[in-house]
């Protein structure tokens, strides 16, 4: 809320709750009290008065409450002072409206001073649920303010959880293929041009990934593609690539770079192990409205080492920030000399939340 | 020096052997795409070099390493995993990032030229070639995150333990897997004693010899070893050493 908002609500306020407070006093006067519906406009005129007043001395306080700091103490800090307040302004606007008493009446009244305790009761009570209501809004704001800035340090720690958990490019793969594009320079220069190119999709691809947290599917494949093509120029015979996507699959958004990180495990712990070299493939289907990854590669998860693990895990978490129960991670052997990764991926009409 | 270079891509090996063309001090054996074909290479022609790279497929550059029963000299080649390094003491050994800068390659060669002569001129006064391993040569070692180029002239004493043995040298006592019989019959026997069922020490790190009541001996070495032979073991020693 603006301060300037702010600040026309709590005149309205003021001038609409002190204005209803005079009348209806008024009007219990006129009826209640006998003999004096005759002098209306006086009394009208006293009221009037008390209610500018009332006005008048509650902003004083509220400047001078604001500048003490008193609406940032703990509750349990400032209801004394708001108590030893009430009392101080109820005598003060009481003074003030004794003094319009004394001009509009005389100095009759004044001479018999049983009334003044039953005014002052009166003044002290109505400015204490002032103060009272004033504090409490306060309070109130405060407290939504900071449950808001809660929520929205929970949404920057989810995200900036989420850019954490995504990997990145294996280094050791970047630096192997920039000293096999050194050698390609002389052996073969047109493929060299390729290969730079090709790297450079893909790192553009991988510092980018953070900034966004799906991507349809197509755009992850074509950065897997690409990456295989970089590691067929490694490997050479040793790696074989087979793809199978359902062409429905293509449109489905993924986290970036969750797809890419699988492949290159597969490539890591299968084929390059493997002396002979071996297989990957990658199939996708849709199977009641989700989206079925399996990234196969040859090979055994022997015990499984540690960086596979934990790539493992920020994937999983990764997936269960973005997707809660609905989307799942399964790494397993298929028969004697494959490994499989299966993503499921709920499918939806937009982005997930 | 005759190298050697291991790696299982064709272009990284091809881009190093281009490179090391402009070193004439090397020359090129040949080439190995995998620890299994650099293993039988090395048994076959002994290169005084070889170029490994880390990570492979089947064993990786250290398994490699301690299948060998003499390490020759090592340049470890890597692409990214210098930690992977961090283990070794940095004199110990050369190790290169790929891609390879002619400059920092120029200065390993030069660094491992000239610990291979001081090496060869210390061999050549040695007139005799002995299948055991010579004193100067070097075993690697690896322990959990540790690993060791060890010269075996730098070895106080080996003592079996089942099937492996531990080795004592400066501070460290890493466990070689391979068993005490089996390094008797490859170590010089000019330098190392097999004093009992469990122990062969370096005759050079003996400090004193005490006469025990039995016939037998307690030997103490340098570091503050003990070692007793039985009066048979003793005979052998005065034999072998001609006390």
């Amino acid at each position: 809320m603006s301060t300037n908002r702010r600040t026309k609500i709590y005149w309205l306020c003021q001038g609409l709750g002190w204005g209803i407070y005079a009348a209806a006093n008024l009007v219990l006067f006129i009826l209640f009290v006998p003999g004096i519906s005759l002098q209306w406009k006086r009394y009208a005129l006293i009221f009037f008065c008390a209610a500018i007043f009332a006005i008048l001395t509650t902003d004083r306080f509220r400047f001078f409450a604001k500048n003490r700091g008193w609406l940032y103490m703990s509750p349990a800090r400032s209801f004394l002072r708001v108590i030893a307040s009430s009392i101080v302004l109820g005598g003060i606007i009481t003074a003030q409206v004794s003094f319009v008493w004394l001009l509009v009446f005389g100095v009759a009244p004044f001479r018999r001073l049983d009334w003044l305790p039953g005014v002052l009761f009166g003044w002290t009570s109505t400015v204490f649920i002032w103060t009272v209501a004033y504090f409490g809004i306060h309070y109130f704001e405060q407290y939504r303010q900071a449950e808001m800035e809660k929520l929205q340090l929970a949404v920057v720690a989810k995200e900036s959880q989420l850019q954490g958990l995504v990997s990145q490019i294996n280094p050791h793969f970047i630096f192997n293929s920039l000293n096999s594009l050194r050698a390609l320079i002389l052996e073969n220069p047109a493929r060299a041009q390729n290969v730079v190119t090709q790297l450079a999709a893909l790192l553009r691809y991988s510092l980018q990934s953070g900034k966004s947290l799906t991507v349809p599917l197509e755009e992850e494949l074509e950065i897997v593609n690409t990456y295989l093509q970089l590691e067929a120029i490694r490997f050479e015979e040793r790696l074989a690539i087979k793809m199978e996507m359902a062409p429905e699959t293509l449109s489905v958004p993924v986290p970036p770079m969750l797809l890419q990180s699988l492949v290159e495990n597969g490539v890591k712990h299968g084929i390059e192990k493997l002396p002979q070299g071996g297989e990957v493939s990658v199939t996708s289907r849709i199977e009641h409205n989700t989206l079925k990854i399996d990234v196969r590669n040859t090979g055994n998860l022997a015990g499984g080492s540690n960086s596979t693990q934990i790539g493992l895990v920020n994937a999983r978490e990764r997936l269960r920030l973005l997707y809660g129960n609905e989307a799942a991670l399964v790494l397993r052997n298929d028969g004697d000399n494959s490994v499989v990764a299966e993503i499921t991926v709920p499918v939806r009409g937009s982005s997930p939340a | 020096m005759r190298a050697l270079i291991i790696d299982d891509e064709r272009l990284a090996r091809s881009e190093l052997r281009r490179l090391l063309k402009d070193f004439p001090e090397i020359e090129m054996l040949g080439e190995a795409r995998n620890a299994d074909e650099a293993f039988k290479i090395i048994q076959e022609l002994q290169p005084d070099l070889i170029f490994l790279d880390i990570q492979m497929p089947g064993d990786n550059g250290f398994q490699l390493l301690e299948r060998l029963d003499q390490a020759p000299m090592v340049i470890f080649t890597t692409a990214y995993d210098k930690y992977a390094l961090k283990a070794f003491d940095v004199n110990a050994l050369d190790y290169l990032v790929k891609p390879i800068e002619p400059k920092r390659l120029g200065a390993a060669i030069a660094k491992v030229v000239s610990r291979f002569s001081i090496a060869n001129a210390a061999v050549s006064v040695d007139p005799k070639s002995v299948p055991a391993i010579e004193t100067h040569h070097q075993v690697f070692v690896r322990e959990g995150d540790h690993c060791w180029f060890v010269k075996l002239k730098e070895i106080v004493l080996l003592e079996s333990e089942g099937n492996y043995t531990r080795l004592f040298f400066g501070p460290n006592k890493p466990l070689l897997l391979r068993s005490l019989n089996y390094l008797q019959t490859r170590l010089d026997s000019q330098l190392f004693f097999r004093a009992n069922r469990k122990q062969i020490i370096n005759l050079n790190f003996i400090e004193s010899i005490h006469a025990w009541p039995n016939g037998g001996y307690l030997v103490k070495l340098r570091g503050g070893f003990e070692v007793t032979m039985s009066r048979r073991q003793a005979q052998q020693f005065q034999e072998a050493t001609k006390l």
